[in-house]
């Protein structure tokens, strides 16, 4: 194996190349066996300049999955009603709270969604969509119409929808069956997270 | 007491209007805290105040239960198609069914 002889004085920089340096310094080294931690950093050339990079960067986070704790009781007739989603599975980013999902991150972002209701009939529907900023979003707004008697509704969606840091996402619904109603928890849930590569 | 809804409907048919508006032009909303008119656009018709909602109470109660005996009336008939076959084969015995659902089931 040839060898470089050091010089006096150390090596001067940006002297060390990839002819200088074998696979073994990665294949060598410990495996790590589970995910990356987001804190984790890898050596990369931004341009050709070396930079680190904070493995979060390449995660798909801000991310989220929540659900309700409980049945949503007095969904009234015919009225847009915020589901409360109290339960999270996951909030990776801890950016969800209060049933909202604010990112903190700019981005955007991939959002699933949906709910169901029990009992309505012919002729009745059910619409589940997403509020951004308190207002609807347009966006994979799902209606189900119901042709038989005591139909069961079960929708759910999914969109795209740019966010910026404080933006905030809510889900709603609204049914058309006449009385109060309620939104069954085995069935609501919203779930999301940033894309990589859009912006 | 009626939910926002049948208030509200009951004050627009008190002044002319229909529940169509509610198509595109009264959006009602709960955040959290309770149903509210999120929006208003009803054409020659201010939104109604908490009083005049309040006054449209008993209306509404009784629209109210008269949609509830209405879905029950639907559901008891049954399926049109099946309908279709009773009448075709003995108008008369479907005509006292009927009538049987309805007097079972009086509206307000």
């Amino acid at each position: 194996m040839s060898k470089t002889q050091i010089v006096t004085g150390g090596i001067a920089d940006d002297a060390v190349s990839e002819e200088h340096i074998d696979a073994t310094a990665i294949t060598g080294t410990t495996a790590l066996t589970v995910e990356p931690a987001t804190t984790d950093e890898i050596l990369i050339s931004d341009a050709g300049t070396l930079k680190r990079l904070d493995l979060s960067l390449l995660m798909n986070q801000p991310s989220f999955f929540v659900v309700p704790s409980g049945n949503q009781t007095s969904i009234a007739n015919n009225t847009w009603t915020k589901l409360t989603l109290d339960s999270e599975v996951f909030d990776a980013g801890g950016t969800f709270a209060s049933s909202k999902f604010t990112p903190a991150i700019s981005g955007f972002y991939v959002i699933h969604f949906g709910t169901y209701i029990a009992g309505l009939d012919d002729g009745e529907n059910l619409n589940v969509i997403l509020y951004k900023n308190g207002s609807s979003y347009g966006y994979g707004h799902q209606s189900g119409y119901v042709s038989t008697t005591n139909g069961d509704p079960l929708l759910t969606s999914s969109t795209v929808i740019q966010l910026d840091t404080d933006d905030y996402v809510e889900l709603y619904c609204k049914h058309n069956e006449g009385s109060a109603q309620t939104a069954y928890a085995a069935n609501t849930f919203m779930f999301g997270y940033k894309t990589l590569g859009t912006l | 007491m009626a939910d926002l809804y049948w208030k509200v409907k009951a004050y627009l048919e008190a002044n002319n209007k229909t529940e169509s508006e509610f198509n595109s032009n009264i959006v009602l909303q709960n955040d959290g805290s309770g149903d509210y008119i999120r929006t208003w656009n009803v054409d020659g018709l201010t939104k109604p105040t908490d009083s005049q909602l309040t006054s449209a109470d008993t209306q509404a109660t009784k629209d109210y239960n008269n949609n509830r005996i209405k879905k029950t009336r639907k559901k008891s008939y049954g399926d049109i198609g099946e309908q279709l076959d009773e009448i075709y084969k003995d108008i008369d015995a479907w005509k006292a069914r009927i009538k049987s659902i309805k007097d079972a089931n009086p509206k307000e």
